[in-house]
């Protein structure tokens, strides 16, 4: 990566100043001249400033040339559009309930319903048939009941404001809807399609082929562009509550009988920092999944109501999967994960684009928390008498890198120490230990004949590090266990044993309830039948990294989880 | 008007400013680089001729501000930002960040240092590199095909396209069947008298049914990449060569050409095989052919990587209930330590192991056959597992239970002059008929 910000010329005026005089003494003609004469040196002041004001002016126009450099979003927009890219739009919330009608089995497009818990209204995109008087349907937030039409057809093209969900565009020319076009290579002279280009602050122009490719739409043609104006983006993600909003038409939903997938994959237009990692992404797929970068970005450019996602070979999986692609993703900056219905759909529409014979395969992405339970911070008695208030200050900044779940998420121990170091006088030096967790929570085993738990923190753990603990199921053989609680560690060659503790003394019930890959960070807990996981009684299990700049990778992300208080000392 | 103390007046001269402009081209048409001056229009078509052809002072003045406005400030650059093949070197590296990004900033050759392209300094890069730019669209759409692979590495590292052999394990492998183990319950004999343990189901002359085994490195979706230095080379005992297999670091390839799914290797020399330890082998390195190495047992060949070379006999046979070569040294005739390092807890590869093997009353006694001929072969090699080294496996290990990142290391057959393998890395493959 260069030093993003080019400086091609000079912009302070003294430096200019003395530029100029040096380079004119270099010239046999004015050698001996007098600069600072008052003539010349207006002279010389006039052009020097004439020179710092455009020099700004061209170091700005350099930096907006280049997509790692430039700094206004039309620039990034403009060089997107050189590689085929087109930044995504604003894009609206959906949410898919289950809904009873009184009449018929059509829902007409238009339908309105109103969001409790977010106070903002959800219609219906596109008459529905659910072939019954009880269905599914996929409902979108937006602004009004009505999608929004434009028809102001001028100079071959169409403009659409930056509130519109692009996504969500429908065009007809003449009543006969036209599709999207995604590349030029599949298009004839007959082709009935439109192309959509980001334009300058932020809107988006609809235009058509040119006779070649494309059908060529001639002037004053009866050309509709609908698009939903969503106003909720993502404040309008995570709705549950569905209330049916009156209607006057007689065809009319009496009923949301349950809400199937709660609203998700609301989203503001692509950030600039996006459309700058995204751009040069998009154009070395070429619109193909071969290599794993490329099925993400082409992942995540047909699926825009996505979050985020990832994508990796199946050749780097423990035990490998080869022929297979791999892809986790999220619906929103918590972690929230797609139905496997909806997963199957993205990997049907994903294997267009990749090799033939390699399978795309969706899986879920598991978030597991840091927790940081021990550590040390020292401090300076000159600054600070007793320490008090440094836990806070440790806690909070470790909470500023949260890795948040994200695909990409790294937990930057280093950089944490050194900002507290830094930035706090009082902090001499601070030491933590990281442990990765993974929770599984009692009410999802309590019944106790699938207990084989599966953990894959994908970070190289620490040999005799892994450690868990929890409530033991009331049986005779167990009596004597202090607290009546169980414990789980690995024994160093890879196997997990179970025990407990009796008088404080360790007691072995299991020396092989599972196995641990210190490389790969993958844990197996077979069994676990003496858990008792009632009444939301959970199983922690935890691992100390080899590193504690954990990574996110593949299906595992991070998430701060436990901070305890770290012993503080002078 | 300006006046200064130097400006003297000078007569009219004819043609003065047409000859002052046909030297400045002359100038400009030498220039050895696109940054040098030729700024000036200003001077040449906004100047009234008068003052061109009587204030010659004044026009110099004014020419050397906009020379100093084109080579000190840069300003001529900007017709050539977005020109590939004319855009200043220092701002190539821009270019590259939306064309290119995924490509490395630098490249070296690990052999002989030489910088194969550096995008900060295109001068001193032995790839053209807005040559490079111009065609990469077109490399991005043969992505995942043998010549995107020759391609980038040419780029990458300087080797000849021509060197560069792609060889695929699914048609070169010769295996053992995965066929069941019969028990010899009758305590039948070999050629050689021996009571012989069991054998497998479909022949007691062949090893394999022609069944093919999956695993990390066989399977249909594995490629492998071999690379010929063409230059000088050390093998790092002091021994200079002319060509070698070309070492690459696969991780530009996997991040750029590379189809998501399959599994890359660089065929080099099991000397590279030792791993930065303690992480993981990203992309293993591997032999030609690759899966012989997997698979304990090849066919034809003429070198035993374990004998006769005693010093190695504390080497376990990884695959105890596989075939032993040898029962003497045919050098020497000494005994073959190995033939007593059967583990009789072992397993037979193609086998599923587990109680159900053992319940349908299968025994892994150690198999009594002692040469390749005894199963109608001419020679068998024994090697390790390409993911199974360790510098000391302890005797009586089974190969399930030793971890990847281990290495076991195999003497090469110096009388060959193999230094960097134990297989003979010119054998003839083509009679394994039971692939």
């Amino acid at each position: 990566m260069p030093d993003s910000y080019i400086n091609l010329s000079q912009t302070d005026f003294n430096q200019v100043r003395k530029s100029l005089v040096d380079f004119m003494k270099t010239k046999p003609e004015f050698t001996d001249y007098d600069f600072t004469g008052s003539a010349m040196s207006t002279l010389i002041d006039l052009l020097s400033y004439n020179t710092a004001f455009f020099s700004t002016y061209t170091n700005f126009l350099a930096n907006e040339s280049f997509i790692d450099s430039a700094q206004k979003r039309d620039s990034l927009v403009s060089l997107a559009r050189l590689v085929g890219y087109t930044p995504r739009s604003r894009i609206a919330a959906r949410a898919d309930i289950n809904v009873t009608l009184n009449i018929g089995s059509l829902v007409p497009a238009g339908t309105l319903f109103n969001g409790q818990d977010t106070s903002f209204s959800f219609i219906v995109k596109e008459d529905i048939d659910l072939g019954s008087s009880t269905g599914t349907i996929t409902v979108y937030q937006n602004s009004s009941s009505n999608t929004t039409k434009n028809t102001t057809y001028f100079n071959g093209s169409v403009t659409v404001p930056e509130q519109a969900d692009i996504s969500s565009l429908k065009v007809t020319v003449g009543g006969i809807e036209y599709n999207k076009a995604d590349r030029i290579s599949v298009l004839s002279a007959s082709s009935q399609v439109f192309f959509v280009d980001a334009i300058y602050s932020g809107a988006y122009e609809v235009s058509f082929g040119d006779g070649v490719y494309g059908v060529s739409v001639p002037a004053n043609s009866n050309v509709v562009v609908e698009y939903l104006t969503p106003n909720g983006v993502n404040n309008a993600n995570g709705e549950t509550v569905f209330d049916i909003a009156p209607v006057t038409s007689p065809i009319k939903v009496t009923k949301v009988n349950s809400v199937i997938n709660s609203a998700y994959g609301g989203q503001e237009r692509e950030t600039i920092e996006s459309i700058r990692r995204n751009a040069p992404s998009y154009f070395q797929a070429q619109n193909r999944a071969v290599t794993a970068e490329d099925a993400e970005i082409v992942f995540k450019i047909d699926n825009p109501e996505v979050f985020d996602a990832t994508a990796w070979g199946g050749e780097d999986n423990n035990p490998p999967q080869y022929g297979r692609l791999f892809l986790a993703c999220t619906k929103n900056n918590a972690g929230a994960t797609f139905t496997q219905e909806q997963l199957s759909v993205f990997a049907a529409k994903l294997q267009e684009k990749t090799v033939v014979g390699i399978l795309p395969e969706f899986v879920q992405p598991t978030c597991y928390d840091l927790d940081i339970l021990e550590g040390e911070i020292i401090f300076d008695r000159l600054v600070s008498i007793d320490g008090n208030g440094l836990n806070t200050i440790v806690s909070s900044k470790i909470r500023d890198y949260d890795p948040a779940c994200g695909f990409r998420g790294i937990f930057p121990y280093s950089t944490i120490i050194s900002d507290l170091v830094n930035n706090n006088k009082a902090i001499r030096s601070v030491d933590f230990k990281v442990e990765m967790s993974a929770t599984f929570l009692g009410n999802e085993y309590e019944d106790n004949t699938n207990r084989n738990l599966y953990v894959s923190f994908a970070n190289t753990i620490i040999k005799s590090t892994v450690n868990a603990k929890f409530s033991l199921i009331d049986i005779d053989i167990f009596d004597d266990a202090d607290e009546n609680l169980g414990y789980i560690e690995d024994d160093g060659d890879g196997f997990l044993r179970f025990y407990i503790m009796e008088n404080a003394t360790r007691k072995y019930i299991n020396y092989r309830i599972g196995t641990v890959d210190y490389l790969t960070g993958n844990l197996y807990v077979v069994g676990l039948t003496d858990w008792n996981a009632v009444n939301n009684k959970n199983f922690v299990i935890r691992a100390e990294p080899n590193t504690k700049s954990v990574q996110a990778r593949k299906q595992a992300i991070f998430k701060i989880g436990v901070i305890d208080q770290l012993s503080v000392n002078a | 008007m300006i006046s200064t103390t130097n400006l003297e007046f000078k007569p009219l001269v004819e043609d003065k400013a047409k000859k002052q402009f046909a030297e400045q081209a002359l100038r400009n048409s030498n220039a050895s680089d696109i940054i040098t001056p030729r700024f000036p229009f200003y001077v040449r078509d906004r100047l009234p001729v008068h003052i061109l052809e009587n204030y010659e002072l004044y026009v110099k003045f004014i020419e050397t501000y906009f020379e100093w406005l084109g080579i000190t400030n840069n300003i001529n650059q900007i017709p050539y930002l977005m020109d590939i093949n004319n855009v200043p070197n220092n701002l190539l590296i821009h270019h590259k960040e939306l064309f290119a990004h995924l490509f490395p900033d630098i490249s070296l050759r690990e052999d002989d240092g030489n910088i194969i392209y550096d995008w900060n300094n295109p001068e001193n890069s032995v790839v053209d590199i807005r040559r490079f730019l111009s065609f990469v669209r077109q490399f991005y759409l043969t992505k995942g095909t043998e010549e995107s692979s020759r391609f980038l590495l040419s780029s990458l590292f300087g080797i000849d396209p021509a060197s560069i052999d792609f060889d695929y394990p699914k048609v070169q492998l010769c295996i053992l069947s995965d066929s069941i183990w019969v028990p010899n319950l009758l305590e039948d004999s070999d050629a050689l008298g021996n009571t012989y343990s069991g054998y497998w189901a479909d022949s007691r002359k062949t090893l394999s049914g022609g069944v093919r085994f999956r695993d990390d490195y066989f399977q249909e979706f594995s490629y492998s990449i071999t690379a010929v230095n063409t230059g000088v080379f050390e093998d790092g005992q002091g021994n200079q060569g002319n060509q070698g297999r070309y070492e690459f670091t696969t991780k530009p390839i996997k991040d750029i050409t590379h189809p998501a799914g399959f599994k890359l290797f660089n065929n080099v020399g099991p000397d590279s095989y030792i791993p930065a330890p303690p992480g993981p082998i990203d992309t293993g390195y591997s032999e030609r052919p690759l899966l012989g190495h997997y698979l304990c047992y090849r066919f034809d060949t003429t070198l035993d990587a374990r004998e006769p070379f005693p010093d190695v006999c504390n080497v376990q046979d990884l695959f105890p209930c596989g075939f032993n070569p040898y029962t003497t040294n045919p050098l020497n005739g000494t005994p073959n330590c190995l033939s007593s390092a059967h583990n009789p807890d072992g397993f037979p590869i193609g086998y599923t192991y587990g109680a159900s093997a053992e319940a349908a009353g299968y025994t892994y006694t150690a198999d009594t056959y002692n040469t390749a001929e005894d199963r109608g072969y001419t020679f068998w090699t024994v090697n390790h597992h390409p993911a199974s080294w360790a510098d000391g496996i302890d005797i009586g290990i089974a190969f399930g239970d030793i971890r990847l990142g281990d290495l076991v290391y195999l003497t090469p057959d110096l009388s060959k002059n193999y230094n960097a393998s134990p297989n003979d890395p010119d054998e003839d493959v083509s009679t394994c008929t039971l692939a």
